[in-house]
């Protein structure tokens, strides 16, 4: 089918010659009964200029295609974070606050911890959860600054802490996760993370501690 | 049925792996052809595109313009290419000479790599005869022969130009379905009509 395109007071002029003209095939006569129509007809300008571009990028391509092992890795790298992952038991309505009641930076001649400029010492309390956290700073880590948070959770009353509890940390004042575990069965866990200012939520028996504007550089 | 970047970039902050794998397969080819236009080599290509797809995983919520991904992802591969290029010593190449800014590529460069992915894409979508004939036109290094074409395809001489201009209606179409890039036809229809 070749379509038939008429300009007010131009030559009739076919898509198939706007195509030809583009592609630099017709006779000068016949390019210059195109150019007078295009002078009228601004969309079959974009289509010369489509073809032309088409052909241009065409020509001059030069991509490879990686290897499927490459691809594969590139597909691994994805984690699902699903909508109700993020804002699931974050969301619990009996959430408690915890109390920042030791901090290395402000407290730097507490006789527990050397001041350090790579190592923060945190604690903070809540009813009858404790949380230790040291952030040490990643020797030689390639690329961005990292950081690595070890925690330690502890209970007041029985001195120890439920296995598999969640720990979720995230950008401050946001619910987006950017690093998840699970204590061990001494309470203990670590993340690996980027210097910025986090909160970080505790699954507890009793609801979700929080111990909010964690400030790691 | 095509889904857009934004509409990929968001199924995949909803947990969909299947909209990230297709992400990779969208733009797999745009990113790992950077380093080895750089001229690093396969090693070295391969880290840099596993790189980009994990920096580009941990960024996915804080893309402003998510229609923006493929020039975003250029320009991420641009920088991994030197990151990775520097740190290793044995690379063959000279970085210096290919890499004039280590920020980003050009805009022009940008562009054309963006268009030259977008019209890849258009033509496998298109697919079938159409495909082959204007890859055939298209490819054709200087002058398409077109005898020799219509040859290859079993085409008679007098069917190529009214099937290329059929073919090339469709194209352009899924062209601007895909995006391709209207600043730049703004800039051809400044340089070469005429």
């Amino acid at each position: 089918m070749i379509l038939e395109i008429h300009g007010m007071g131009t030559p009739h002029v076919t898509f198939e010659q706007i195509i030809a003209y583009a592609a630099g095939m017709l006779s000068a006569q016949d390019a210059a009964n195109v150019v007078a129509h295009l002078a009228n007809n601004p969309q079959d300008v974009q289509t010369v200029s489509r073809y032309r571009l088409a052909q241009q990028a065409m020509a001059t391509d030069d991509s490879v295609e990686p290897s499927p092992a490459a691809v594969a890795r590139a597909k691994a790298v994805f984690k699902p974070q699903s909508k109700a992952n993020r804002l699931g038991w974050l969301e619990a309505v009996d959430r408690f606050i915890a109390t920042l009641v030791f901090d290395s930076r402000v407290q730097p001649l507490a006789l527990r911890y050397s001041q350090a400029e790579d190592r923060i010492n945190l604690t903070f309390e809540a009813d009858e959860v404790e949380l230790d956290l040291q952030a040490e700073r990643i020797p030689h880590s390639e690329g961005a600054e990292r950081w690595q948070m070890i925690g330690q959770l502890s209970s007041a009353e029985a001195m120890s802490f439920p296995a598999a509890a969640s720990i979720a940390l995230t950008k401050a004042g946001t619910k987006t996760i950017v690093a998840q575990a699970s204590a061990d069965g001494r309470g203990g866990f670590s993340f690996e993370t980027v210097p910025g200012k986090y909160d970080l939520f505790v699954q507890t028996s009793r609801g979700v501690m929080i111990a909010s504007n964690i400030d790691i550089a | 049925v095509h889904r857009s970047d934004p509409d990929l970039i968001q199924a995949c902050q909803r947990g969909d792996q299947n909209a990230w794998n297709e992400l990779v397969a969208r733009y797999g080819r745009l990113v790992y052809s950077i380093p080895r236009r750089y001229g690093l080599k396969e090693a070295d290509a391969d880290d840099v595109y596993a790189a980009v797809w994990e920096i580009a995983f941990r960024n996915l919520d804080k893309l402003r313009d998510q229609s923006r991904l493929s020039a975003w992802l250029i320009t991420t591969a641009h920088r991994e290419c030197w990151r990775v290029g520097r740190k290793n010593p044995t690379t063959s190449i000279d970085l210096d000479q290919r890499i004039s800014d280590v920020g980003s590529p050009s805009d022009e460069q940008i562009t054309l790599w963006e268009n030259q992915d977008i019209v890849r894409r258009g033509l496998q979508t298109l697919g079938g005869r159409c495909q082959e004939l204007l890859s055939a036109l298209f490819m054709e290094p200087g002058e398409p022969s077109y005898e020799a074409i219509a040859d290859r395809l079993g085409m008679t001489l007098g069917s190529i130009g009214p099937t290329r201009a059929r073919c090339f209606k469709k194209l352009e179409k899924i062209l601007v379905d895909l995006g391709l890039d209207r600043e730049s036809l703004g800039l051809e229809q400044g340089s070469q009509l005429g």
